[in-house]
C-alpha cells in the first residue's frame, strides 16, 4: 500500500500528505529529539525544525537509499547541528515555527515524560560527544536510534565497510570513556557489539 | 512507522503551522532529486546570512592553512606497481580519500582535531572486555629492529608483534607473515609516506583507514582478512638510513 506521502516530495507540496507523514513520525521524532536535549522548550523548538527541514529536503529523499526514517533522522542530525551551531554564535536567527509557543502545560508534561524516558540515552549522547564528527553521527544513528549499519552508512553516505570500522574504533573509545568516568555499564544496546553491514 | 495517533496540544498546533507553511509556500512540483541528504534550507538562509562574518572568518583561516597552493598530499604509483601516499599536511581529507579511490583503494580518511582520550588506540575490545591500552601510545621508542609496522589486531597478543622477527602464521588475517607486506609508514622530515606495495592485499579492496592520533601522528589501519579484525600500520619516528 502506497503512503499517502509517497513519493516524498509530496508533503512539501500537499498539506494532506504532510499531514499523513507528520502522524507517522512525530512521536519518532520527539523521542529522536528527547534523546539529545533536555529542555523541554528547546525539545519544542527542534521538532518543529526538525519537521520544517523534512519539508524543505523532501525532495532529497531516494527509497533506493534506505527507509524514510532514516533519511528522517539524517534531516534531525542536520536540523540539530543547525540549532547548536545557531546558539553557539548567538545568533538570534528568525524561525518560521517557533515551537515553544505552542505548548501548553499539558504538552509540556508529555515532552518531560519523554525526556526523562531518555535520560540514559542522553548520558551516552555525552560520552560520545569527544568523538570526531563523523564517527559521533554513525554511532548515534545505530546506538542511540537503531537504525541498521546499513542504512546508517547510507544517511551518511559513507560504505558499509567504512561504517562498520568507525563504529568498531568508536565504541571502543566510548567504553574506555566511560569507564573513565565511572559511569555505570550501558544497556546492550547501547553499544552493539556484533555490528554487521 | 505508527498508526495515526492521537496528537495532543502542542502537536495539534505544530501540524496546524506546518500545514500552513507548506500552504504558503508550496515547493515546485519538479526539484533536483540528488541523493545529498545535506540540502540548504530556506530557514537557514537566514541564519547564513547573519553569520556572514563568522563564515568569512573560517574561510580565511582554511586559506592560511592551504596556502601557496601547497597540496596537502601526494598519491603516486611507481613503475613496479606501488602506490606512495604522501601526506604532507593533515588537511584536505577528503580529498585524499577520493585521490585514494581513484587509485581503486577503498579508503576512510579523518583528521580528527581533537584526538580522543585514548589517543590512537583502535584496538577492538575482545570478548573478555581488553580495553585501550595507554601505554602503547604514540610517541615511544622506536621499534628494536626499525621495522615500521605493529599489529594491532583483536587477538589476545595483540599490539606488540612487530612485522618482523620470526612470523607467528597470521591469525588475525594482517598478512604480516606474507612475503609482501601490507604497508609500511615512514615519518620523513614533516612528511609522512605510506607505502603500499604491489601485490599486497591493501590493493586488492581491503578497507583502509587513515587519521591521526592524539599527538599529532598519522595512524593508518585496514581491515584483516578475517572479519572484524583490523590491522594497524604504526610508524614510530625517522627510519634507521
Amino acid at each position: 500500500m502506497r503512503a499517502p506521502y509517497d513519493p516524498l516530495d509530496r508533503i512539501a507540496r500537499e498539506p494532506d500528505a504532510l499531514e499523513a507523514f507528520y502522524r507517522d513520525h512525530v512521536e519518532v521524532v520527539q523521542r529522536f529529539v528527547a534523546r539529545r536535549v533536555s529542555d523541554p522548550h528547546v525539545a519544542a523548538d527542534l521538532t518543529a525544525d526538525v519537521f520544517l527541514a523534512a519539508v524543505d529536503s523532501a525532495a532529497t529523499y531516494d527509497p533506493s537509499r534506505g527507509p524514510v526514517v532514516a533519511w528522517l533522522y539524517g534531516v534531525g542530525r542536520n536540523a540539530i547541528a543547525a540549532e547548536a551551531r545557531r546558539r553557539a554564535r548567538e545568533l538570534h536567527a528568525v524561525r518560521r515555527i517557533e515551537g515553544r509557543r505552542l505548548l501548553d502545560p499539558g504538552s509540556l508534561a508529555r515532552i518531560e515524560e519523554r525526556l526523562d524516558a531518555e535520560r540514559e540515552s542522553r548520558r551516552l549522547y555525552r560520552a560520545i560527544a569527544e568523538l570526531s564528527a563523523a564517527d559521533r553521527a554513525l554511532l548515534e544513528l545505530v546506538s542511540l536510534d537503531g537504525l541498521s549499519v546499513a542504512d546508517a552508512a547510507r544517511v551518511l553516505g559513507v560504505k558499509p565497510a567504512t561504517a562498520r570500522v568507525r563504529l568498531h574504533r568508536s565504541r571502543a573509545r566510548v567504553t574506555a570513556r566511560l569507564h573513565e568516568t565511572g559511569a555505570p555499564e550501558l544497556p546492550d544496546r547501547a553499544l552493539p557489539v556484533e555490528v554487521h553491514p | 512507522m505508527n498508526s495515526p495517533t492521537t496528537l495532543d496540544s502542542f502537536e495539534s498546533a505544530l501540524l496546524t503551522e506546518l500545514r500552513r507553511e507548506v500552504a504558503e509556500h508550496p515547493a515546485p512540483a519538479t526539484r533536483a532529486t540528488t541523493g545529498a541528504v545535506r540540502r540548504p534550507e530556506r530557514r537557514l538562509r537566514l541564519a547564513a546570512i547573519a553569520a556572514t562574518g563568522v563564515a568569512t572568518s573560517a574561510v580565511a583561516v582554511f586559506g592560511l592553512g592551504g596556502s601557496g597552493g601547497s597540496p596537502a598530499y601526494a598519491v603516486d604509483q611507481s613503475a613496479d606497481g606501488d602506490v606512495i601516499v604522501t601526506v604532507h599536511r593533515l588537511d584536505d581529507a577528503a580529498g585524499l580519500e577520493q585521490a585514494l579511490a581513484d587509485k581503486g583503494i577503498d579508503a576512510d580518511v579523518s583528521y580528527d582535531p581533537q584526538g580522543s582520550p585514548d589517543g590512537h588506540t583502535y584496538r577492538i575490545p575482545g570478548p573478555g572486555g581488553t580495553g585501550p591500552t595507554p601505554g602503547q601510545e604514540g610517541g615511544g621508542a622506536p621499534d628494536s629492529d626499525g621495522g615500521p609496522i605493529t599489529r594491532l589486531g583483536g587477538g589476545p597478543d595483540a599490539g606488540a608483534t612487530t612485522a618482523h622477527g620470526p612470523a607467528a602464521g597470521d591469525e588475525d588475517g594482517c598478512g604480516l607473515s606474507e612475503s609482501v607486506q601490507p604497508a609500511t609508514l615512514r615519518q620523513q622530515g614533516d612528511d609522512w609516506v605510506l607505502r603500499i606495495p604491489a601485490g599486497s592485499p591493501l590493493l586488492d579492496g581491503r578497507h583502509l583507514g587513515i587519521g591521526t592520533t592524539v599527538d599529532g601522528l598519522l595512524s593508518v589501519w585496514y581491515a584483516g582478512a578475517k572479519p572484524d579484525t583490523y590491522c594497524g600500520v604504526v610508524s614510530f619516528g625517522e627510519p634507521p638510513d
